[in-house]
This record gives structure tokens, C-alpha cells and sequence, in this order.
């Protein structure tokens, strides 16, 4: 305060006002924390969710594996019953069993299959096997597998009946028509981790961008899409090729298969 | 000469079968055929054969029932069934032979060969009895049976601490810290015991939860037993597996 007839004197009062609530110390301690605290909650809820979405992803992808997941082709499945009605109407009583149980083999194990990602290597060489053998009543075909003696069938797990699709092209594509001449060869073999599949055939080969041919194709690459996207660890590339006339060649790399 | 009987309810597979033996098992004579549960009891009793081709899915009573029936088992039994899992895995388990229908006549052989085979031994066998035991409620006390070359060793699923494979063959390890090597591929044992606790953590390891203490991370990850051996943890199998393990 200053006195306007005494300018030169200046008297100083102090108040004090206490502080509102919300302008303490303890206010501002508390007010961070709560702020720290808040925000540690929205990223725990974002993460949750975001680990939440994950697995529904996850989810998604399986039961889309799941539903491509190979089955035989109904038009194999009726013509090797009828095949086998031929052999018993012609009284080839023998062979009619013997084709009977190939059938009923493959039949079940495809049945038992379906519901499993992975099956043993052995497995699926024995329903190659029939399948290969069904398809031979009818077109007269030869066909040859062979397996890496290092690799080992019983332990190496792969997607079942992942490759059938593509020994199906081999026949229905390739050799279908030509009888004996028409010869099928797969091979098993690995390097490293690594399990390479290789079939080839020297029929007449397709057209690799025709729909009625490349149905089969298509879902299998879908399906190995999606495996590599639900099995992160592994990896699985395919690479098909044909010539007119001279046969066609379908090559799969199963990375990081094997264990060691 | 093997004196055999065939119990099953669709007057087709018997014939079927009738005639499969006829044709290509000259050394099994037929004495009775029988439809139901019922009558298959009584022609085992009256004709006292040495094997039974016994349907496993009948109406009424079924071929486990008939068999748990009776009270003495002086005789092989060979199953034949068309599609039966829970049935299938007992059998399997007790390592008795069955047949799937349609009969595949190569297995047909193979299977009579081995009763016959038993019978010139005269060999005992409590399949039977350790297949009754295993079809009774109490999982603990089940036993699987591992046929190895000389013996059939009935094992308790609580008593092997892992199975090792090695091609087609596996090792199981016991507790007692023996050793056993079985003719079978792991992935047969591998479906048998994952009812058990068991779980495939490598290709070449099967494994008893009851065993493992630890999961370690380093290097890329281990089963550590508690009689300290390490077991490899196959990476596609990691997250797998440890969420197995915080499973109770």
C-alpha cells in the first residue's frame, strides 16, 4: 500500500490463502499417478485385445485350413468302386479282394485323417500307395516311389493328403490314356531340415492357368498359404511346372521339417 | 488242426468269412457260427474252441460284454469290426489282433498264423484278462501291453517315464531306469497314451507330464526330467507345450 501523500512509504500485509483441494502437492502426486496408472490400463486393455484378435486370427485361419483340408475327390472314390465291380463281374475273385481292402484302407485312413493337421510321413506313403494302386486298375500306368533312406518315415510329421491333389493331376493330366507308356515318379529326399518332394510325369501335360484343371491346384496353394501362416516356424514352397507332351513336374519344399 | 468259432450279427460276414477261411486258412475248421451275444456264449461253452472271431458292434450285448461274461479264457480271440475307435484303441492297446472289414486277406493269414504259432508252444496268454481289466473304469490301473521279441510286458502308462524312437522302433524308458525296445513306431504309442498325460514334445520323444520338472528356455528350449535328463522341444511345438504344462 502506498500513501499518495507519502509516496516514499510503502506498507507491505501478507495474506495467506490456503490452497484449493485441488492445488496440493498430495493433489498432483495422487493426479499423476492416477494418470500413470489410467494409462497403463488402456495399453493393457489394447494389448488384451490386440492378443484377443490374434487368436480369433488364428482361430479364422484353422477352421479355413480346415475346410480346404484335402478329402478325396468323389469321382476318384466312384470309379475305383467301379473298377471293382468290374473285376468281380469278369470273376476275378482274388484281385477283387485285394483291390476291396486297398480301397477300404485309404477310405479309412482318410476319414481318420481329416480332423489332423499333421499325419506320419508313413502314413501318408501308404495312402499314396493305395491311392496310386486304384488309379493303376484303371489306366495301366507305372509309377514308381522312391524314399531317401535317411529320411526317416516314422518320426517326420507333414499335412495330410496335402500332395494327393497333385498325384491326381499326374494321372487325370499326364498319363491318363497313354496305358503302360505313361510312367509316374515321386520322390522323397532332404537336405539339412529341409524334406523336398518332387512328381513327375511324362504325360501330356496342362495348362497351368486353365480353372477346370488348376481347381485341385488352387486350394492346395491356398492351403499352404495358410499353413505357413498358422505354423510360422516351418515353411512350405511349391512349384509346378508343364510342358505340352512331355510332362509335367510339381516340386514342394517343406523348410525346417525336420529336427534334429 | 484249429477248432474255431465266428460270433457276428449279420448272417453276410459270417458267410463271408466262412468261405475266406475255407479258401485260404485250410487249417482252421469252423464248428459254429453264432449271431448274438447270446448263442456265442453258449457255442464257446459247448464246443470249447481254440479262437473266436468275434464282432466287436452287436445289438444286445457286445463282443467285450460276451467276453466279460465268462470266467475262464482258454482261448485266442480275433477281432473283426468296421469302424470303432473307442472299441479299436482297447484292442490295440492290449496288443490282441483284429481285422477290419472288408477282410483283408493277407491279415486274415497273418493273424491265424500267430494263433497257430501259440498253440504248437502252448503258450498261455492273459491278453484277454488284461483287455477286461482295461475296459473297466479305472484308468490308473490299466495296462498297456509292449509285445517285444521274447515277452509281452504289461506296463503301467504311470511307470514309463518317456519313449524314445528310432525309426521304427522305440525305447521306452522306465522308472525303474530300465529299458525296453518295442517293434512299433512311436506315433502308434503316441495316439495310445495321450489319454495318459503324454505328449509328443520332439519327433523322436514321447513324454510322461508326471516326469517333467521343468521347462527350460535356453538354447532353443528343453523338457528338463526329474532324473535330470534333458529332452529336446521341437520349435513348432513350444507354444503347445507350454500351455499343456500350465494345464494343471
Amino acid at each position: 500500500m502506498r500513501y499518495i501523500n507519502h509516496p516514499e512509504i510503502v506498507w507491505k500485509k501478507t495474506f495467506y490463502v490456503p490452497p484449493n483441494w485441488y492445488q496440493t502437492n498430495t493433489f498432483y502426486l495422487i493426479a499423476g499417478f492416477a494418470a500413470a496408472l489410467l494409462l497403463l490400463f488402456f495399453l493393457f486393455l489394447l494389448y488384451r485385445q490386440r492378443l484377443k484378435k490374434e487368436k480369433e486370427r488364428k482361430a479364422k485361419l484353422n477352421l479355413e485350413l480346415r475346410s480346404i483340408r484335402s478329402q478325396l475327390n468323389p469321382h476318384f472314390v466312384f470309379n475305383a468302386l467301379g473298377s471293382i465291380q468290374g473285376l468281380i463281374n469278369t470273376n476275378e475273385i482274388n484281385k477283387a479282394n485285394q483291390y476291396l481292402s486297398e480301397f477300404s484302407n485309404l477310405l479309412r485312413d482318410s476319414l481318420k485323417n481329416s480332423d489332423k493337421d499333421f499325419v506320419p510321413l508313413e502314413s501318408e506313403l501308404k495312402m499314396i500307395k493305395s491311392y496310386l494302386r486304384l488309379e493303376q486298375l484303371r489306366f495301366g500306368f507305372e509309377y514308381k516311389i522312391n524314399v531317401d533312406n535317411s529320411l526317416n518315415t516314422s518320426e517326420i510329421q507333414i499335412p495330410s493328403l496335402l500332395i494327393q491333389p497333385l498325384i491326381e493331376n499326374a494321372v487325370k493330366h499326364g498319363i491318363a490314356g497313354m496305358r503302360e507308356n505313361g510312367k509316374i515318379t515321386i520322390d522323397f529326399s532332404k537336405k539339412n531340415k529341409t524334406v523336398y518332394i518332387q512328381i513327375n510325369d511324362n504325360g501330356k501335360g496342362f495348362d497351368l492357368n486353365d480353372d477346370s484343371t488348376g481347381y485341385g491346384l488352387k486350394l492346395t496353394r491356398e492351403r499352404i498359404h495358410l499353413l505357413n501362416q498358422t505354423h510360422k516356424e516351418e515353411f512350405i514352397a511349391m512349384d509346378i511346372k508343364s510342358v505340352k507332351e512331355q510332362g509335367s513336374n510339381a516340386f514342394l519344399s517343406f523348410k525346417n521339417y525336420l529336427e534334429t | 488242426m484249429i477248432n474255431a468259432v465266428i460270433i457276428d450279427d449279420e448272417q453276410n460276414n459270417l458267410d463271408n468269412l466262412k468261405s475266406l477261411l475255407r479258401l485260404h486258412c485250410i487249417e482252421v475248421k469252423i464248428s459254429a457260427t453264432a449271431s448274438n451275444a447270446k448263442e456265442g456264449k453258449k457255442i464257446i461253452l459247448n464246443y470249447n474252441p481254440d479262437l473266436v472271431f468275434l464282432d466287436i458292434q452287436m445289438p444286445g450285448e457286445n463282443g467285450f460284454e460276451l467276453l466279460q461274461s465268462l470266467s475262464n479264457y482258454s482261448f485266442d480271440v480275433i477281432f473283426v469290426t468296421a469302424f470303432d475307435q473307442y472299441g479299436i484303441k482297447a484292442v490295440k492297446f492290449a496288443a490282441i489282433d483284429y481285422l477290419l472289414k472288408p477282410i483283408n486277406v493277407d491279415e486274415l493269414n497273418v493273424a491265424v498264423k500267430k494263433v497257430i504259432d501259440k498253440k504248437e508252444k502252448g503258450k498261455q496268454n492273459n491278453q484277454l484278462e488284461n483287455l477286461m481289466q482295461l475296459l473297466k473304469e479305472n484308468q490308473k490301473e490299466h495296462r498297456i501291453a509292449l509285445p517285444s521279441a521274447h515277452e509281452i510286458r504289461y506296463a503301467k502308462p504311470s511307470d514309463i517315464i518317456q519313449c524314445e524312437s528310432s525309426n521304427n522302433y522305440t525305447t521306452f524308458h522306465f522308472v525303474s531306469g530300465e529299458k525296453l525296445l518295442i517293434s512299433k513306431p512311436i506315433y502308434f504309442y503316441e495316439e495310445m497314451l495321450q489319454d495318459y498325460d503324454f505328449i509328443r514334445c520332439h519327433q523322436s520323444h514321447l513324454v510322461n507330464k508326471k516326469f517333467i520338472s521343468s521347462f527350460i528356455k535356453e538354447d532353443s528350449g528343453y523338457l528338463l526330467l526329474e532324473d535330470r535328463t534333458r529332452l529336446p522341444v521341437s520349435k513348432s511345438k513350444r507354444e503347445k507345450i507350454k500351455e499343456w504344462l500350465s494345464k494343471k
